[in-house]
């Protein structure tokens, strides 16, 4: 009997003897680099995920709620209000201030990451051979995705982008793993300039290359350019902004997308199929070759961006539950586009339902800015200032209908970054701070603002309006007329595509212009107004950075 | 006749006997207590006989009786007399009190017995004799307000659920676990989920509390250990058949939020300007009651059969239970089958000894998946409390067809048709799982010698869970959700519905084998020593699948039938599915001591290295250790005489440890310490590879060292009774959010740093203020205090902040004090809130410097019961009664019920009437109704609210029958009761129950309060 239970023991003891308890690999855990960028295939794939994190949707989220360009919708159920972002309260604990600053800089830290890997794996690689241009490419590329980045970061969190020395963002250039380590912010003059190194690094592959349509949702010549033309509009260097500008409109590979090809930009009929989506009425045009697209981010049905659901919690549309809808003053401004129609109201209630007309029949304006902008089921109401708050609120409801494709509750859509409208505008910037306000207004002639903003609305003309001839244009007397003429352009052309906010804070100073909502949409909350000289026109550093970077100073006011 | 003659002989034989042997004398005599007061009542038997009679009220008796016949007196409470009779006609007999149970409790933790009086550590026992026959499903529910020191908060009134925060001395580590281990019958559960379990199978559940009992438990001992074991037979017992049920009904409980009317709500709209009512609108709007309409009374019954029996050399006890809990809201409830079959067996020795305890249990519980979150669509909590009271369900069709519930979405819009839309969700839609869950144990032990034993332990935690969501195609959202969707070539969508299943199984073996040494020299010095090994080996497997797309024809209720096949030319119907495979094991060797000097002095000391699989090579193995005293003063000569019946003084201190640093049971937080990357959506939608997670190389397990202090006693033959303890726990490496700066790529990293203390006091007391042989009158109460500091956190700012914007933890301060705007009242001029300012003043734009540390907490820092139990005749009466003081929590649901920004979407409370106006300016309690800044006040401390309480947790009144009253129906045992759950508390709370696992709830479901009627059966 002893001796059967000790064997009994000992085999148990043998049993619980193993290391196997405690020394225990996860099945499908990598953590070793080396195993996963092996080539330069595994570094494209690595490049792959590093262009799917940007994303201009964040942006656009914080801005159409916090600036004038929404008012709260019909079914608003306290978003905006209980929150106070459409109260134009803003603290460091803001989810989009968070947002914008940790996803651009964790991209950068990505970005960074990869360069040490390719590094690493291209002095394998002959000079000359087609590895080693995949490499060279996809360089280029980082360093074309790090300025964008930086860009990004350096117009939200900067808070006088004119002073060299006044305080920036932080200068992330190397490959950061310790943890203990933090660095301060730098200065305009050194972050301006690391932007520019970096896109001169990825001119390098890029500059013989030229303009390149077809790559549009990519980085090219023209987003790096565009990137330039940002940032030197932003620091006022106008000589700079005039010369790439023109190297831009001379090369007429980017120009102005007219009529229909405008609209198609947004509006996107059919993406199950599609890579590249088509609009089935308007024409043959695919984005992919929109000469006005100079950058956009496309987005695909498995990746998580979501964009409309920023106004809409269903679908887009009336039936879509809107929290936010065009702020009134927005929409006063697209309806002056077509004078002969302003004050009209628009909603042809016998076709309201009846899905299969196409929209514009009923929202047919001479700027096809009006029904790209505004949903088809939208009802304008002539009399809505004498409306009470609850029969203004329930009556008139202007839909967002930017972002509009088949499947609409799926509230996704291509986002576009640099377009060549953005590229003129910042133009008639330099020309309005060197005082060429006016001149000769003709197609192909941008040598003054009003010609400028001519041009622009000469080309957004509704081809089935029949109008051919931009009427309302606005009356420049002077150089605060001119900068207003500019960001109220700015205001209708990049409606609801993340601009405003920076807008405003670049340029609202020099035409007198902050935020202005339609006191039909702030009586709720009594926030009407924000004047272009607020702090809150600079984004807080986020709290937790605060918390995180002993060397962090915070911008002012909060 | 043949039984006639038979009485009749007999009668004929006992008058012969008594003729032929007795020299029979009257002997009389007084009983009396040790203290010389008379005992009434008393049995005075002659022994042989069935001849016998009561004392009077003055304690005396008169009784027939013979020189050296034996007359035995008994009396319920005293030990039982025997005296033989003498020449004397007086026999004065006085009774020793006995000696209550207390004494004779056994301690038991995983590897040790011991008795109570040897015991050196703090702990708590509850026997059976709590547990049966309580309504909890959850046994841990009824582990509330026993155990001095253990906070119980229940966060749900799903039956069975494991929403329920148990946190003993104080919260111990902060993103780590802080729930106690669990061992069932010698085997670590794999979580704390005891939907499963019968409660009437309990036999014990043993508290250990300091580091002298929980640092044999290591990696896994810091926040206490909760030693559980189920019932088991004796040897050479007869047969015993006992039959317990009890079935009840639930009730929700009440709020005190001051709802709405219609009539209040519509004119409230009107005001804030979100609608436009007319006066005849509201004279005929109707007033629905929308919690009567999602709650109902939910009936409960639970069954329990058990057999014990026992031979010369094997002992059974098989159980088998039957539980069928409805929920208070419609559609939830668990349904529980258990079978329970205990073995214990020997050889004729004794000197082999085995046992197997096999548990198993299934059961299905139907829950719901929208709760807590804000989806109106899917949460039946926000239609059943948040509602609009004027929108009639009649005139929907109840959400009972689509047609009537789309017009109700068009007519009332998204907000306001959330009832009816969640009505048709109850009747279109189910979530549950159905649980299998197995323990089975085997021990064995061998006598090498008479001091020296080995043993070993086997034992494995099985459990499979079932998860299914479904949601037929005829139901709302479903339908709705393909209007106007296409396939590519343009056709509708036509199939919806949808389908998914996760299978996962969890496997948890242990196995520790021991040598242990016991052995008494001159008779006073008893040494023991145990030595171990432990392994655990943890696996988890799980699979999911779902899909969407269902002929509604074919459709039944989670099952996948009616499934369309997918179209590769849209994969719309195509299934999707995942799998995931984890493992994780603990090793680790251990010895202890323990010495003992005449039942007088002892001393134990553990000491164990443990290996975790969470940790690199150079932080694996961690060696944990205790030592314990103890002092039986009661057992000093010069103590003989005293009130004192027990008097221990003992003290501990050790160190364990926390291996579970995510709180996330077994699994969790593998491989925390390496670089990994990982396959995600890149663009256009490829698949790319990222770096997702970066190292934290330094990881180590937190470690809490636990000094304790403590005496137990009982007086006057332990009619007073209880404990005292006095601990200090000091936690280190705390695993705790650490922020970063974003180029690191990520907003924080978990990181051992930062150190924690908890001080406190506990005490128990309990007291027999009668206790004669008809009547026992028993008071307990106990409480403790625990104290929280927050000791380092190496951060430049001194202190970290939690991920949920509200708490923080600041050095000096409690941990997880909600950190906020401090509100300073209404301003008078212009009606914004208005708010402290650091260093003086006010303003209504508060900026980050501007966050106080509020020095409140969800912890409580007084908690503890009293109650009361009385017997009489048969007769008993339990009430128990728990309370918490100095807790506060975030009244988030009172923040949606005063936000104006809710008005026209949800229902408010009458309180925001109350709000900043021109005239109502200098009274006013909340903003004016359009503050730009009214944001902020859900940033502020405005919503802590006070979430103190006493609650009368349970009440039990009941009869238990006669043996003699029980011949008649040939049993051995009867007892009925009736008992009520949570029927009153006392608190400023203003929401359905004070109590919660969360500083913040959100549309949860509330626990509910019962009414139950109980019977048990002996045969």
């Amino acid at each position: 009997m002893k001796k059967v239970v000790l064997t009994i023991f000992s085999a148990f003891a043998l049993l619980t003897s193993c290391q196997d308890a405690y020394e225990i690999d996860q099945p499908g855990y990598v953590t070793d680099g080396s195993e996963v960028f092996t080539d330069v295939a595994s570094v494209e794939r690595a490049l792959s995920g590093i262009y799917g994190m940007l994303n201009t949707e964040t942006r656009i989220k914080f801005e159409t709620v916090f600036t004038d360009e929404v008012g709260i919708g019909v079914n608003n159920g306290g978003a905006g209000i209980n929150d106070g972002s459409y109260n134009f309260v803003l603290l460091s604990t803001n989810g989009y201030a968070e947002s914008i600053w940790y996803g651009n800089y964790t991209t950068i830290n990505n970005i960074n990451r990869l360069f040490r890997v390719i590094d690493g794996l291209i002095v394998k690689e002959e000079e000359g051979s087609p590895n080693r241009q995949r490499f060279e490419k996809a360089k280029a590329e980082l360093y074309g995705l790090r300025a964008y980045c930086n860009l990004v970061l350096f117009s939200y969190y900067t808070p006088d982008y004119k002073n060299p020395a006044g305080l920036s963002i932080m200068k992330l250039d190397y490959e950061h793993t310790d943890l203990n380590v933090t660095i301060p912010r730098s200065n305009v003059a050194d972050i301006k300039k690391f932007i520019e190194d970096d896109i001169a690094e990825a001119n390098k592959y890029y500059g013989d290359q030229g303009y390149n349509l077809a790559e549009n949702h990519f980085i090219t010549k023209g987003a790096l350019d565009a990137m330039l033309v940002k940032l030197y509009s932003m620091t006022e260097d106008y000589d700079n902004v005039i010369d790439i500008a023109s190297d831009i409109i001379d090369s007429n590979i980017h120009t102005l997308a007219t009529g229909n090809d405008y609209v198609e930009m947004y509006h996107v009929k059919d993406r199950f199929n599609d890579e590249d989506m088509v609009w089935e009425n308007g024409g043959s045009t695919v984005q992919k070759n929109n000469p006005e697209i100079i950058f956009r981010l496309r987005r695909a049905v498995n990746q998580s961006y979501t964009i409309s659901d920023i106004w809409y919690t269903n679908q887009i549309g009336s039936s879509g539950n809107t929290s936010f809808e065009m702020g009134r003053s927005l929409y006063n401004e697209f309806d002056k586009l077509d004078p002969t129609k302003t004050g009209q109201p628009v909603y042809d209630p016998a076709l309201k339902n009846d899905f299969d007309v196409p929209y514009y029949i009923y929202l047919e304006r001479s700027d096809v800015r009006f029904k790209t902008n505004l949903f088809s089921d939208s009802e304008a109401k002539a009399n809505y200032k004498s409306l009470s708050q609850t029969a203004y609120i329930a009556n008139d409801k202007l839909f967002i209908g930017k972002y509009r494709e088949r499947a609409e509750n799926r509230m996704q859509a291509d986002m576009m970054v640099f377009r060549f409208s953005d590229i003129l505008l910042a133009l008639a910037e330099a020309r309005a701070a060197k005082g060429q306000i006016t001149g000769t207004v003709a197609v192909g002639d941008y040598s003054n603002v009003e010609s400028i903003i001519y041009n622009i609305r000469t080309a957004r003309l509704n081809p089935d309006s029949g109008v051919t001839e931009p009427n309302g244009m606005p009356v420049i007397t002077n150089a605060q007329s001119a900068w207003k003429a500019i960001l109220n352009e700015r205001r209708m052309e990049f409606a609801f595509e993340g601009h405003r906010y920076l807008d405003v804070k670049r340029i609202g100073e020099k035409a007198n212009v902050g935020f202005e909502r339609d006191e039909k949409d702030c009586e709720r909350n009594g926030a009407c107004e924000l004047a272009p000289r607020d702090y809150k026109l600079t984004l807080p550093i986020p709290r937790n950075e605060m918390l995180s970077n002993a060397k962090m100073v915070q911008n002012p006011g909060y | 006749m043949r039984s006639k003659v038979t009485w009749i002989l007999t009668l004929f034989f006992s008058l012969i006997v008594q003729v032929g042997f007795a020299q029979q004398k009257k002997v009389s005599g007084v009983v009396k207590t040790q203290d010389g007061d008379p005992i009434p009542g008393a049995t005075v038997l002659l022994v042989g006989t069935n001849e016998g009679t009561d004392t009077d009220l003055e304690g005396t008796y008169t009784l027939n009786a013979s020189k050296g016949d034996k007359i035995k007196v008994a009396y319920l409470g005293y030990k039982s007399v025997t005296l033989t009779v003498s020449d004397s006609n007086v026999l004065n007999v006085t009774l020793q009190e006995e000696e209550i149970d207390v004494l004779d409790e056994i301690v038991i933790d995983q590897y040790r017995t011991m008795s109570k009086q040897e015991s050196t550590v703090a702990q708590t026992t509850i026997t059976s004799k709590t547990i049966e026959g309580r309504p909890n499903a959850n046994v841990i529910q009824t582990l509330q307000g026993q155990v001095p020191g253990l906070n119980i908060m229940t966060g749900s009134g799903q039956p069975g659920s494991d929403d329920i925060d148990i946190v003993l001395r104080g919260v111990g580590s902060i993103n780590g676990s802080t729930k106690p281990l669990f061992i069932v019958d010698g085997a670590a559960m794999a979580d704390d989920r005891f939907r499963s379990i019968n409660p009437n199978d309990i036999e014990t559940i043993t508290v250990l509390k300091d580091a002298g009992a929980t640092s044999i438990y290591g990696n896994r001992g810091a926040n206490g250990v909760i030693v559980i074991t189920t019932k088991r037979g004796s040897f050479n017992q007869d047969l015993s058949v006992k039959y317990s049920g009890l079935t009840g009904v639930q009730f929700l409980q009440e709020n005190n939020y001051n709802l709405m009317n219609s009539r209040e709500l519509m004119t409230f709209e009107n005001k804030v300007g979100v609608r436009s009512w007319t006066p005849e609108d509201m004279d005929n709007a109707v007033n629905t009651d929308w919690q009567n309409i999602f709650f109902a009374p939910a009936i409960q019954q639970n069954h329990t059969i058990s057999f014990s029996a026992g031979s010369k050399n094997l002992s059974s006890n098989t159980s088998l239970g039957y539980a069928d809990y409805e929920g208070i809201l419609k559609t939830t409830g668990l349904k529980r089958f258990n079978l329970r079959s205990n073995l214990n067996g020997k050889n004729d020795s004794g000197r082999l000894n085995y046992s197997t305890s096999l548990g198993m249990n299934y059961s299905k519980n139907k829950m719901l998946n929208g709760t807590g979150t804000n989806l109106i669509y899917h949460n039946y909590f926000l239609g059943a409390f948040r509602a609009l009271p004027y929108v009639d369900p009649n005139k929907y069709n109840w959400g009972r067809d689509y047609d009537s519930t789309r017009t109700a979405e068009s007519e009332l819009g998204d907000a306001g048709v959330t009832p009816i839309v969640l009505l048709n969700r109850m009747l279109y839609t189910g979530y549950g799982q159905n649980e299998l869950k197995m323990n089975l144990n085997g021990a064995i032990s061998y006598k090498l010698s008479d001091d020296i034993t080995i043993g070993n332990q086997a034992g494995v935690d099985y459990q499979s869970i079932s998860q299914t969501a479904w949601y037929s195609p005829l139901g709302y959202s479903q339908r709705r959700s393909i209007e106007g969707q296409e396939h590519p070539n343009g056709d509708p969508v036509k199939y919806t519905g949808s389908y998914a299943e996760t299978l996962e199984e969890r496997f948890v073996f242990n196995n520790t084998a021991s040598l242990k040494y016991s052995k008494t020299f001159s008779d006073v010095h008893t040494v023991n020593v145990g030595l171990y090994t432990e392994y655990i080996k943890a696996h988890l497997n799980s699979t999911s699948i779902s899909k969407r797309g269902f002929d509604p024809l074919f459709f039944a209720p989670g099952t996948g039938s009616g499934w369309i096949a997918d179209n590769p030319g849209d994969d719309i119907y195509a299934v999707t599915g995942g799998k995931n495979k984890f493992n994780s094991g603990l090793f680790s060797y251990f010895g202890t001591v323990g010495y003992d000097y005449d039942k007088r002095f002892g001393l134990d000391a553990t000491i164990r290295r443990d290996a975790s699989f969470r940790f690199t090579k150079d932080n694996q193995w961690g060696t944990f250790w205790s030592v314990a005293g103890r002092w039986n003063i009661s057992n000093e000569k010069f103590m003989e005489n005293s009130i004192f019946t027990d008097l221990k003084l003992r003290g501990s201190y050790g160190v364990s440890g926390n291996q579970d640093i995510t709180n996330a049971g077994y699994f969790g937080g593998a491989n925390l310490f390496s670089t990994r990357y990982g396959i995600g959506v890149g663009y256009l939608g490829e698949s790319s590879v990222f770096i997702t997670q970066i190292p934290n190389e330094s990881l180590k397990w937190e470690t809490t060292a636990q000094g304790n202090v403590g005496l137990d006693f009982g007086l006057f033959n332990n009619r007073l009774r209880g404990t005292f303890d006095v601990y200090q726990k000091n936690t280190d490496d705390l695993f705790l959010a650490r922020r970063l700066s974003a180029i690191n790529g990520q907003t924080e990293i978990n990181a051992n740093f930062g150190s924690m203390e908890n001080q406190g006091l506990e005490l128990m007391l309990q007291g027999d203020i009668v206790r004669t042989e008809n009547t026992r009158i028993t008071l307990s109460a106990n409480g403790s205090y625990n104290k929280n500091t927050v000791t380092e956190i190496p951060e430049a700012t001194g202190f970290a902040l939690n991920g949920d914007g509200l708490t923080g933890y600041k050095v000096g301060q409690p941990f997880a004090e909600f950190y906020l705007y401090k509100f300073a009242g209404i301003d008078v001029a212009s009606g914004d809130a208005l708010y402290y300012k650091q260093g003086g003043g006010t303003t209504k734009n508060p900026t980050d410097d501007d966050r106080f540390w509020t020095g409140k907490t969800m912890w409580p820092k007084y908690q503890g019961s009293f109650g009361i139990d009385v017997e009489h005749k048969g007769f008993f009466l339990t009430a128990n009664f728990t309370y918490a003081k100095d807790v506060y929590r975030y009244d988030n649901d009172y923040y949606w019920y005063t936000t104006p920004g809710f008005a026209g979407v949800f229902n408010m409370s009458n309180d925001i009437n109350g709000a900043w106006s021109s005239t109502n300016k200098t009274n006013a309690s909340f903003p004016k109704l359009n503050s730009q800044t009214q944001a902020l006040l859900s940033d502020s401390d405005f919503y802590v609210k006070d979430a103190s309480y006493i609650r009368m947790r349970f009440i039990s009144v009941g009869y238990n029958f006669k043996k003699s009253d029980l011949d008649f129906l040939n049993l051995s045992g009867l007892r009925v009761f009736a008992q009520g759950e949570n029927l009153l508390t006392w608190t400023k709370w203003k929401g359905w129950d004070a109590e919660s696992s969360r500083q913040l709830d959100f549309g949860q479901y509330p626990t509910p309060r019962s009414v139950s009627f109980g019977v048990e059966v002996q045969f």
